[in-house]
């Protein structure tokens, strides 16, 4: 499963890869690292994610507008948003634009595991 | 603001340091500040409020505490940039979680980081800002929050 971090922490993007790569059942590549919703679009095109961590609040576009970019290239890509935003309206919008799931920073390993495999296993069924 | 608006901060910031480190952090009484009294630690980094609301939260810290929020990120390089990334990361976490609060509304906009003091930062002049102290690992830090309802 090919996968793409997109968030503009560096330290976030650094968490989220060690996360991923502890995963061992799981046959994950990391495909794309993107700081913004600009980089994200340009390596979705090239790379052709099946999964994407998708961080909301960053500069030059914000994850819920490139959210709904990356649908339009490939309607199957499965998004798990990863941000602080804890009101409910925004993780519902960002369902909306076609995420599959939501987290909230500060997250723990098993929190972003088994939102995960939550999500592959729905995705797989699906 | 509000006892219930600080407390929105207050617990996003207990839960963000058990979260990240398994260890809670302890929050002194906030107080009322001006803007000349306020404490700046090694580095800084600010979050702009729109929308609903106006100002800013600036999440402030000495380096030994953003070096060891650092390796319990699981991060061993200690550079500027990155010590600067982990503040505004913080400042950004504890603004967005502010939103099970504020709703939507409370627009808030990418990190501002800074090292040293925040001599280029004015908040809105006629807000006093609160300062929400934070004890974690013997390390000092201050949340400070100066918004208001538009």
């Amino acid at each position: 499963m090919k996968i793409m971090i997109v968030d503009d922490s560096k330290i976030i993007r650094g968490k989220i890869t060690q996360i991923i790569r502890s995963f061992e059942a799981e046959d994950f590549s990391i495909t794309g690292i993107a700081k913004n919703g600009l980089e994200a679009i340009d390596l979705c095109k090239k790379t052709m994610p099946d999964l994407v961590t998708m961080d909301l609040t960053m500069p030059q576009l914000d994850g819920v507008s490139t959210i709904s970019e990356l649908v339009k290239i490939n309607p199957d890509v499965l998004i798990l948003v990863v941000s602080a935003l804890a009101d409910k309206a925004t993780a519902l919008e960002a369902l909306k634009r076609g995420a599959h799931g939501f987290i909230c920073k500060p997250f723990t390993e098993e929190q972003l595991q088994d939102a995960l495999n939550e999500m592959i296993s729905e995705g797989i069924d699906s | 603001m509000t006892e219930d608006q600080i407390k929105v901060f207050i617990d996003a910031t207990i839960h963000y340091f058990e979260q990240i480190t398994r260890q809670s952090a302890k929050i002194g009484a906030p107080y009322l500040s001006t803007h000349e009294d306020l404490e700046h630690y090694d580095y800084s980094g600010l979050i702009t409020i729109a929308g609903k609301y106006t100002g800013c939260i600036y999440f402030t810290a000495p380096r030994p505490l953003l070096k060891h929020l650092l390796v319990s990120m699981g991060e061993d390089n200690h550079t500027d940039e990155n010590l600067l990334d982990m503040i505004g990361e913080i400042a950004n976490t504890l603004s967005g979680n502010a939103r099970i609060h504020y709703g939507m509304d409370f627009i808030i906009s990418v990190p501002i980081t800074m090292k040293g003091r925040l001599d280029n930062v004015r908040p809105p002049s006629d807000l006093l800002p609160y300062v929400i102290p934070i004890s974690w690992n013997a390390y000092r830090s201050s949340l400070v929050i100066c918004i208001a309802n538009d």
